[in-house]
């Protein structure tokens, strides 16, 4: 056989193995894409498709104005899954320069085994397209097994507090896992939160594929809350009260406007305040709103309603004139006044403007235990608000069957029962209101993420006295800012204020005992045309405690301003004070032919 | 009509006559596989390269030039009548000789996914001598088979011997690579020659249990570098090494799979854009054809290349001499083997390697040598 010859032969064993070789490929292809190809599909569908959350922007929070107090802003943050982190040391020295870190730090950030760790938090667009991009080509470069993969993008909101201090504590914070805490955002957390969406995306090797992203179910924006705040008259009462804070050590003090008219409380302030943009430091009995959650006795300026219901029921008049000794005995208890003093002819009007334990409890005895309840009960004592802030107390009421023998009196000058700070502010509220009493409100309404306002429901009023006697309480506590009376510090010039001081022993929890004070001020003002309620209350000031001494100067400085703000005219009328003793209402007799024992005229 | 048919004539070209002649079956299998080719690389290049920014027609450019060089050097090759490219096999061996000594010197070779097989140059551009090698030692083992006795008597076993030292010093620079695939394909091309140049049996089945002992020894010895061994292991069980070569692997399947019948659509595959399978426009092209063009286009490509072999056959059985049918048939030897070794590796059929598949993967060497390689054929078919 010829070499030539021969080789046909073998040339067609090399052809049949080739023809073999490509029906082989035939029956695989077969195999792989007719026959299984539905399970390869499934496969490749399930290792594509990936379901990841659109997180949903939480409402805003804004004052009365629309003031933007709290908002959500967008934020990307680097994540790494680092056991696809191939060369940590590597990948650190490309990326630390891009986010400004050091380059150790990234990569301690790198190593390890965990899935999901932040390496650095709020990043710009650009510093991720630049991270992608110093990857990809470092990527090209380099060898397969060498590959850096692993650096993901986080998008989301960081809550933003624009105004920093300004109402933390009546703001609240959001934590890291977007829930809301502390005050208004947590407790209306799921309102401001909205809802979550989710999308499916299809990965790939490294980034996810452009145009692959569905959205199934769409994020739904949280609602916004317009507040009743008013943002000025926060600041101010902010100002002022960490100013007072910072002078008397106290453990917390607290100021509340009320819109006597309205009901709406334009300012909620508490110090020491702190910064809800970076909160994790703050110690936890800060993050607290104590305008609500908080309860103390009243004191003093809970005399205030023992004498509204005292003139409503007509058992005394202003000028009715008491025998008021220093010190008495009810059973079997003795009860004394603040100071010293020789036994005094004191008018209604005198009681309370030097604010005598013994005679207001003369007052009280002309009713009965149940009449002053109701009174109590009325003016909103034990009575939950329901402002919309979280843990908020109803304060303390016992019902009458549960007094002691020892419990009227004490109840007459505002101890023995318990109230938040709105609902002490509240009952001088009522009295400036003509004695309707309007329920606080906090909220003004809330708007939907198309814009659509929903105002919140008007809220509950009811007469709780006259609107002749609410007249005549509040030309008799205006005495109390007067001359002889216990705020001179609060009387602003121009215009009328009426108020009370309250200097009450403080209950303290912790050991079972009363210890330290509680120190108030709450006044209106103008007392003739009143606008603004507010109360400052300081709990356990060291050094001096009286109320009117520490609240006087914050009420003067912060209705001062509001007044202006508001533009509410001066005072026109001249104050005409009740005597406020014996001997004060044989002079006006004398001097003036019959003004004080009737009616008096303050138009 | 009579105005036309009065129309002087256009003087014919000598060199007319040499592309009149081309297999015109061959050149239209190697013209569509091109075409193919070309939107495959860029179907499998252009999202990845967007999704960084980069330019997403970076690899569609580079792979059309290799191309249109690829086709010029194949042209070269047609212009030469096959007979005298013996003078210059010398060069071109000793050309392929000193390149894949040169890959092994470290800051001249460049390292490419494990093995030392590039000649990186300024600009970017890297060139691979062992495929320029495939060529060299094709025609240098058919000369040495075929020169002395063509046609009247078969080779002795000194020329059998003399064409074993033609291929095996390259070989043995390519082992030290380590490129097993390319290694492999040689491999077939020279027990082929050695079978049909009708030397004795016995030389080509030594060859084949030398080969199988080789890999043995080479396997105990550990000559065989970790990676290689972690190819073969997964191609017997996939889940051994499930992050890198059985991943590949397993990617490279599903891909294909989910393509089904008709295909994702060219540009649509989703698995393709994803770039879930690694190294797709280059070893793992065959992918892309399987996601996005289905069964129905990997049917074509397969047959296409059944083409491209069956007029191989043809051509070296027409040959003239021994020489001209050796080169064919080694030519042919090296596209099939490659053919089976890559299409093989993404079906599973055969272990996992990375060899390019000839025409359609991006890669310049290869697609020079490859268009080469068509040029010697449509050469011989031409001169027969």
């Amino acid at each position: 056989m010829s070499p030539l010859r021969m080789a046909q032969g073998r040339l067609r064993i090399a052809l049949l193995m080739v023809a073999i070789l490509f029906f082989a490929f035939f029956l695989r292809l077969i195999d792989v894409q007719a026959v299984n190809a539905k399970s390869y599909a499934e496969r490749a569908t399930r290792e594509l498709t990936k379901t990841a959350t659109l997180p949903a922007p939480r409402g805003e929070i804004t004052d009365r104005n629309g003031h933007v107090l709290a908002r959500s802003v967008e934020s990307l943050d680097l994540v790494v899954d680092q056991t696809l982190i191939n060369r940590p040391g590597r990948a650190a020295e490309l990326v630390a320069p891009i986010i400004g870190e050091s380059i150790s730090y990234v990569q301690s950030r790198l190593t390890g085994n965990r899935k999901f760790v932040y390496v650095a938090r709020d990043i710009t667009p650009a510093q991720w397209v630049k991270i992608k991009e110093v990857i990809a080509s470092e990527n090209a470069a380099g060898k397969l097994s060498e590959r850096i993969g692993g650096f993901f993008s986080e998008r989301g909101f960081r809550r933003d507090y624009p105004e920093k201090y300004l109402a933390a504590s009546l703001l609240g914070f959001v934590n890291s896992a977007g829930v809301g805490g502390g005050g208004m955002e947590g407790s209306l957390n799921s309102t401001l939160a909205g809802k979550d969406g989710i999308f499916t995306y299809e990965n790939g090797g490294g980034p996810s594929i452009p145009s692959s992203r569905q959205t199934l179910v769409p994020p739904q924006p949280g609602k916004s809350v317009r507040l009743t705040i008013d943002r000025d008259l926060q600041w101010a009462a902010e100002d002022a009260i960490n100013e007072l804070a910072k002078q008397t050590k106290a453990s917390s003090v607290s100021a509340v406007i009320i819109d006597t008219q309205t009901g709406e409380i334009l300012a909620l302030a508490t110090a020491p305040g702190f910064d809800p943009n970076n909160f994790s430091h703050t110690k936890a009995s800060l993050l607290k709103v104590p305008s609500v959650q908080e309860i103390y006795e009243p004191g003093s300026t809970g005399k205030v309603m023992t004498m509204a219901a005292a003139l409503e029921e007509k058992v005394v008049t202003p000028t009715s004139v008491f025998k008021t000794p220093d010190r008495m005995k009810r059973a079997g208890k003795l009860f004394k006044d603040h100071d010293n003093h020789p036994v005094w002819q004191l008018t209604s009007t005198g009681i309370l403007a030097k604010s005598s334990n013994v005679g207001t409890i003369k007052i009280a005895e002309r009713m009965s235990d149940n009449t002053l309840y109701s009174y109590l009960q009325r003016f909103g004592i034990g009575d939950r608000i329901r402002l919309g802030l979280p843990a908020e107390t109803a304060g303390i009421l016992n019902p009458v069957e549960k007094w002691s023998s020892s419990t009227f009196p004490t109840v007459a000058f505002g101890q023995s029962y318990s109230v938040n700070t709105i609902q002490a502010t509240s009952v001088f509220a009522t009295i400036a209101n003509s004695g309707v009493r309007v329920t606080p409100t906090l909220i003004a309404g809330t708007s939907d993420a198309s814009g659509h306002y929903t105002p919140s429901m008007r809220p509950e009023t009811r007469r709780v006295i006259s609107a002749d006697v609410a007249k005549q309480l509040s030309v008799m506590m205006e005495s109390v800012t007067q001359e002889g009376g216990t705020a001179t510090r609060a009387a602003i010039p121009g215009y009328r204020v009426a108020g009370k001081t309250g200097t009450a022993q403080r209950y303290d929890g912790s050991c079972g005992c009363y210890r330290g004070y509680t120190s108030s001020f709450i006044g209106f003002a103008p007392a003739d045309q009143p606008h603004f309620a507010m109360s400052v209350t300081v709990q356990n000031p060291v050094g001096i405690h009286w109320g009117g001494y520490l609240g006087g100067p914050v009420f003067k400085s912060v209705i001062s301003y509001a007044l202006k703000k508001y533009r509410v005219p001066p005072s026109g009328v001249e104050f005409k004070p009740f005597p406020l003793d014996k001997a004060g209402l044989k002079a006006a007799a004398l001097t003036e032919t019959s003004p004080s024992a009737n009616q008096p005229d303050n138009r | 009509m009579t105005l036309l048919n009065n129309k002087p004539r256009r003087p014919r070209f000598e060199r007319v006559a040499i592309v009149d002649r081309f297999d015109i079956p061959l050149l239209a299998a190697v013209a569509a596989l091109l075409g193919i080719g070309i939107l495959l690389v860029y179907a499998a290049t252009r999202d990845w390269f967007a999704s960084f920014g980069g330019d997403p027609e970076y690899y569609l450019k580079r792979h059309a030039l290799n191309i249109i060089i690829g086709l010029l050097l194949a042209f070269g090759t047609t212009l030469i009548d096959y007979r005298l490219l013996r003078a210059y096999t010398p060069f071109l061996w000793a050309a392929a000789v000193l390149g894949l000594i040169a890959v092994l010197i470290p800051g001249i070779g460049a390292t490419v996914n494990g093995a030392r097989a590039w000649i990186a140059l300024p600009g970017g551009l890297q060139i691979q001598p062992a495929e320029l090698a495939k060529i060299a030692i094709i025609v240098g083992m058919a000369m040495v088979l075929a020169e002395k006795h063509d046609g009247y008597e078969e080779p002795q076993a000194i020329d059998v011997l003399q064409a074993l030292a033609v291929a095996a010093i390259p070989v043995l620079l390519i082992v030290m690579q380590p490129d097993l695939g390319t290694t492999a394909i040689i491999g077939a091309s020279v027990v082929t020659m050695i079978a049909v140049s009708g030397a004795q049996l016995r030389w080509s089945v030594g060859l084949l249990a030398l080969a199988g002992i080789g890999a043995f020894v080479a396997i105990k010895l550990g000559v065989i570098a970790q990676y290689q061994l972690n190819r073969l292991q997964s191609f017997v069980d996939p889940t051994a090494d499930p992050q890198s070569t059985g991943y590949q692997l397993r990617q490279a399947r599903i891909t294909i799979g989910s393509g089904g019948l008709f295909g994702k659509g060219l540009f649509n595959g989703p698995q393709t854009n994803g770039r879930f399978v690694p190294e797709q426009q280059t070893d793992f092209i065959f992918t892309v054809a399987g996601e996005e063009l289905g069964f129905v286009g990997c049917a074509i490509i397969v047959a296409l290349y059944a083409v491209i072999l069956w007029r191989a056959f043809v051509i070296a059985r027409r040959a003239n001499d021994l020489f001209g049918r050796l080169v064919c048939l080694g030519v042919t030897a090296w596209f099939g083997f490659q053919i089976f070794e890559n299409i093989g590796m993404t079906l599973g059929l055969a272990p996992m390697t990375g060899v390019p598949l000839p025409l359609l993967s991006y890669g310049g060497s290869s697609m020079f040598a490859t268009l080469i390689g068509i040029g010697l054929l449509l050469n011989i078919r031409a001169r027969s």
